[in-house]
């Protein structure tokens, strides 16, 4: 099991002549996540709301202010670098931009060789023979010559593809995806995700699979996490979220996924709730519930009180008013709750 | 590909292939940099004109028709004619020789010192780059501390001390261009520490030798080399520079820079005496910039159609 506990990490923007902190961002606060062996966790999100430094403490890219990261027992944070590398063998990434993920210089063939060689895994003609089983196993050609070709020869769903074969060609226990297929178009996307859900059926893969696009996670997420501003707003099974959101956030992302039916899609635009206006900025968290300026259900309480993550209704949620929200039939045109600034 | 698997609309997204014609398979991006290359013309010439110029300085005893030293009083000071192309000067000596022979220091001078400045400069400026920090902060504010002594000043005090000559000049030479080239590098090797494979490999278990050696060196290098083909045309004008002062080569040997000095005294009586080596010494610079902006240029498209 891969799990993150109160992790915490900030940003300092901007300092005072004497290098006084001035302005600083918190982009990961108090966030606790767990993946097991062949489940998905999805982290869910706008940009910027702070699930790539999440994925970041995850894969000990950079250090935690506080909080751990432990794999089966083992804490990973703080770990000596020698030490760290077991285990990085276990815990791979696969990255957004399949454009700049793989080193343009370097051949595909050398640098699925270069993971093998970096955890000192199989003989030199094992490690070849490695390699093509991956790629076949990506549905990639394997043939000697798809080795010798460069990432530039590739498409941008190839590249994916060649980007999973990295992951996977050291046998990882767990794979962190960090909006991994959001840079592909529709009918690539569909041909990678099932290709994720094959891979993770036949070898109990865990996944942290990080995207912005609920539509997108629906297909494969056993659990999911709402993030808003570096903290978790929303997290449970993937079922009672998307069928029952009771955060008002995971709820507008909810709405905002276009359905294929345009009788619902027609009937959903007269309750749906619509988030208006930009996420603050994030240096200057709003005091009480940080979603509240941009949240149709916001009350006094909430500009008073930071809700807490808690039990609700079989999942955690952090809202003063999970239960209306669970059960309104808000219309988007109706009254918006002006919060003033507290 | 023969075996397509994406859909044709995620093969269209590729970029670079619209606007010129597809990377051929199996190419890497330095091969396609080289064929970029080629394909400038003016920049092949620029090319071929410092590999010849080399090729001649190389077999100047073979090819120069006299003794660069051998002086001959009755003819002193004759204008170019069919026995001496580029004419003689006040000691009957044959300028085409002595040309010759200049070149030998002149390009060896600024190759030495563009080779010194790589090597001094290079490495720091990608360990710089990549790890940042401290490591970068303490390397750079060394390198803005010699950057601050101008370079001529530094050359000619460096000269003070080890005594004048054409070494001694691409030394101090390659000394004053080592910050540069500690710049280019670390802006180069930053750029890509930046880029989301170095990432990547670091997160898949890669420890910081291997990332910088095998990932940041070979994609920063470009950039490097594009500035080296720069700086050559740099030093010969600066050795050039320092020979006119009379701190290259020593009499009776000659570079360029102490032929067009000495030829400055003779501007009245003989002005083919100053103006050769001056054009000589505007040709080779020129050549070397022209094939240095070509590389450039190669580099720029190749980054951004190997994408």
């Amino acid at each position: 099991m891969l799990e993150a506990t109160s992790l915490d990490k900030s940003f300092v923007v901007e300092r005072d002549a004497l290098g006084r902190v001035r302005r600083s961002l918190h982009a990961v606060d108090d966030v606790s996540l767990r993946v097991e062996p062949g489940r998905t966790l999805a982290l869910v999100g706008e940009s910027g709301c702070g699930k790539s430094t999440t994925a970041e403490l995850i894969l000990q890219l950079q250090a935690p202010d506080a909080g751990s990261v432990v794999l089966d027992g083992q804490e990973l944070t703080g770990m000596p670098s020698k030490l760290l590398r077991a285990t990085r063998r276990r815990i791979q990434p696969v990255f957004q931009d399949p454009y700049s993920s793989l080193d343009p210089s370097q051949t595909i063939g050398s640098g699925l060789n270069e993971l093998l060689a970096i955890h000192g895994i199989g003989s030199s003609r094992e490690r070849v023979e490695r390699a093509q089983r991956v790629l076949e196993r990506v549905g990639l050609p394997s043939d000697p010559r798809a080795l010798s070709r460069y990432p530039g020869e590739f498409s941008g769903g190839q590249r994916q593809r060649v980007a999973i074969a990295r992951a996977l060609i050291v046998e990882p226990d767990y794979v962190v995806l960090d909006e991994a297929v959001s840079a592909l178009d529709v009918s690539t996307q569909a041909l990678v995700l099932q290709l994720l859900i094959d891979l993770q059926r036949e070898r109990e893969l865990g996944y942290l699979f990080i995207s912005h696009d609920l539509g997108v996670v629906r297909h494969l997420a056993h659990d999911v996490a709402v993030m808003y501003l570096g903290q978790i707003v929303e997290h449970g099974p993937a079922e009672q979220i998307y069928k029952r959101p009771s955060h008002p956030y995971t709820r507008a992302l909810l709405d905002a996924v276009p359905d294929p039916d345009p009788d619902f899609q027609h009937a959903r635009r007269t309750r749906r709730i619509v988030v208006s206006g930009d996420p603050p900025d994030p240096t200057q968290r709003p005091a009480g519930c940080s979603f509240r300026l941009r949240c149709p259900f916001a009350h006094e309480v909430c500009a008073q009180e930071d809700p807490s993550l808690s039990e609700f209704d079989g999942r955690l949620v952090a809202c003063h008013f999970a239960s209306d929200v669970l059960s309104s039939d808000f219309s988007a045109d109706g009254e918006v709750v002006e919060a003033g600034p507290a | 590909m023969t075996a397509s698997i994406d859909s044709s609309p995620a093969r269209a997204q590729t970029p670079g292939r619209e606007n010129g014609e597809p990377v051929a398979r199996g190419v890497s991006p330095r091969r396609a940099m080289l064929r970029a290359f080629v394909g400038d013309r003016l920049a092949v010439v620029a090319l071929l004109v410092l590999i010849t110029m080399g090729a001649l300085a190389l077999l100047a005893p073979v090819v120069a028709p006299y003794d660069p030293n051998a002086q001959d009083f009755s003819q002193t000071l004759q204008s170019p004619s069919r026995e001496h192309w580029f004419g003689t000067d006040d000691l009957g000596r044959d300028l085409l020789s002595r040309m010759l022979f200049g070149a030998r220091l002149s390009l060896g001078a600024a190759l030495i010192a563009v080779t010194l400045g790589a090597a001094l400069g290079v490495l720091p400026g990608f360990l710089a780059g990549y790890r940042g920090g401290t490591v970068d902060i303490g390397l750079s504010r060394l390198t803005d501390a010699i950057m601050c002594i101008p370079g001529l000043i530094l050359s000619i005090s460096l000269i003070a001390v080890f005594g004048p000559g054409t070494l001694q000049v691409a030394i101090a030479v390659g000394v004053a261009f080592a910050p540069r080239f500690f710049r280019v590098a670390r802006g180069a090797a930053l750029s890509v520490a930046a880029e989301t494979y170095v990432k990547a490999v670091r997160a898949a278990g890669a420890g910081h030798t291997r990332t910088l050696l095998r990932h940041v060196v070979p994609n920063a290098s470009s950039a490097v080399i594009v500035q080296a083909s720069l700086m050559f045309g740099m030093g010969l004008l600066v050795e050039a520079g320092l020979s006119f002062l009379g701190f290259g080569a020593q009499p009776p040997a000659a570079s360029w820079g102490a032929l067009l000095r000495r030829g400055s005294g003779f501007m009245v009586e003989a002005r083919y005496l100053s103006v050769i080596p001056g054009l000589v010494i505007t040709i080779a610079v020129l050549a070397g910039n022209i094939a240095g902006d070509g590389l450039q240029r190669a580099v720029t498209n190749q980054r951004s159609s190997g994408r």
